[in-house]
């Protein structure tokens, strides 16, 4: 779905300032950017921000891409998620901070468990034993903190465990999840 | 530890870096700590090296996320912000919009030059010192209205410019004038004041900046040094060469 070589010739068009490109690359692209960014922030206005954020910045930025800085989706998967995130930590600061009911309605989380979305992308990357291997509790900090965006003490606060404990697992858990990964390389 | 330390500094230690690179991927660093790393992948290529492994292994995560159908709104909004919606005043249905998008322009730039060539010329300057310009631009607003007209000799490297509405610039920003060549990134020319009427010294000459640029854009951006723009422009237009 998401062929590398296809996306670089469409970001190598877009750099030249090709609309048609830009459009083809929008189209093939942005619903699976926006799942991401929408498991994030969860509000999909939130979510079409973003998108429509980078997807500005990658018309602006597009001469910036080169090819062997990693593959495209990987590229604009870094754009929106790093957009995401920093919104997030700034929309989670300001609902904290808020008395409005509507964003303590937010704040209750109904998305799946982000350990499922893990295991399947153990599947499609064959790394299911590997990733098996992670003991639990340092499995479940990496799915949502990948998934969820959750940082340390939202961490804490959702498995009830001491910040020292979450980052404990995290940084086991980072170590883990990089042996199994080098086997892709 | 000290003595364990690795010669080119802290950050020199590939194992730190792959550490630090994949908190920077799973998000769990802080906001100050992101933006320390960011500055590390800028500075150093081994922390570039280690967030481009870290990004793969990030995107073969995210993969597996359902896709969401984006509302057609995104779109509409990228078209506005890049500049890439036709202006309000050239809005034409299927084939024909790049063509007459460009002849609209191109019209508009041709008919001010020659209609307003007030706003052109210098008024201040007296009348056997005035050679008409030679390159205009001609930027409007998202909703098609001329904004600023900039003009410049062929030979000459001072760009004038006449802001035809004023510029609403965010606080502590900057306005900072791009030229956006047919095959490469856009290059600075220079900032913009809120004068009515100013006057930008370029790098070189019109002739050797501008001859290969087919448009002009305004963005507004954090700082004056500014190495590209970081986001959409406020104001666009065709830049052509007139005489």
């Amino acid at each position: 779905m998401h062929d590398p070589a296809a996306l670089d010739g469409l970001l190598a068009r877009v750099a030249l300032r090709d609309r048609a490109a830009f459009r083809q690359l929008y189209d093939a692209c942005a619903p699976q950017l926006l799942g991401v960014a929408l498991r994030l922030l969860r509000r999909r206005d939130l979510a079409e921000d973003v998108l429509q954020d980078a997807f500005a910045s990658v018309w602006q930025r597009a001469a910036g891409y080169r090819a062997d800085a990693g593959t495209p989706m990987a590229w604009l998967t870094a754009l929106v998620r790093n957009r995401a995130l920093d919104l997030l930590r700034a929309e989670r600061v300001r609902a904290a901070e808020s008395l409005d009911p509507a964003d303590a309605e937010r704040r209750a989380d109904e998305r799946p468990d982000p350990l499922g979305l893990l295991e399947q992308a153990a599947d499609a990357l064959h790394l299911r034993r590997c990733i098996d291997d992670i003991e639990g509790p340092q499995r479940q900090c990496l799915a949502l903190a990948y998934y969820h965006g959750l940082s340390h003490s939202e961490l804490a606060a959702h498995l009830g465990s001491p910040v020292g404990s979450v980052k404990a697992w995290l940084r086991r858990g980072v170590e883990r999840l990089r042996r199994c990964l080098e086997h892709l390389e | 530890m000290n003595g364990a330390e690795h010669p080119a500094g802290r950050y020199g230690n590939p194992e730190l870096l792959d550490r630090l690179a994949a908190a920077y991927v799973l998000g769990t660093l802080g906001r100050l700590s992101r933006r320390r790393f960011e500055r590390l992948v800028r500075s150093r290529e081994p922390a570039a090296r280690a967030l481009k492994k870290w990004e793969s292994h990030g995107a073969a995560l995210a993969a597996v996320v359902p896709p969401v159908q984006p509302s057609s709104a995104v779109w509409r909004g990228i078209e506005r912000r890049t500049g890439l919606g036709a202006p309000a005043s050239c809005r034409w249905a299927g084939w024909l919009r790049p063509a007459l998008g460009f002849a609209c322009g191109l019209l508009l730039t041709v008919g001010v030059a020659r209609l307003q060539p007030d706003w052109i010329v210098s008024a201040n300057l007296p009348p056997q010192a005035v050679l008409p310009a030679s390159y205009v631009g001609l930027l409007t607003d998202a909703d098609g209205r001329p904004a600023a007209l900039a003009s410049s000799r062929r030979r000459g490297a001072d760009l004038s410019v006449k802001l035809l509405q004023p510029l609403a610039l965010p606080a502590s920003q900057v306005a900072v004038l791009w030229a956006l060549p047919k095959d490469r990134a856009p290059f600075r020319l220079g900032v913009l004041q809120a004068a009515p009427k100013q006057m930008l010294k370029m790098s070189d000459t019109s002739e050797a900046l501008l001859s290969e640029v087919d448009e002009l854009g305004v963005s507004f951006e954090p700082s004056a040094d500014a190495a590209g723009p970081s986001d959409g422009f406020v104001l666009r237009g065709h830049c052509v060469k007139l005489w």
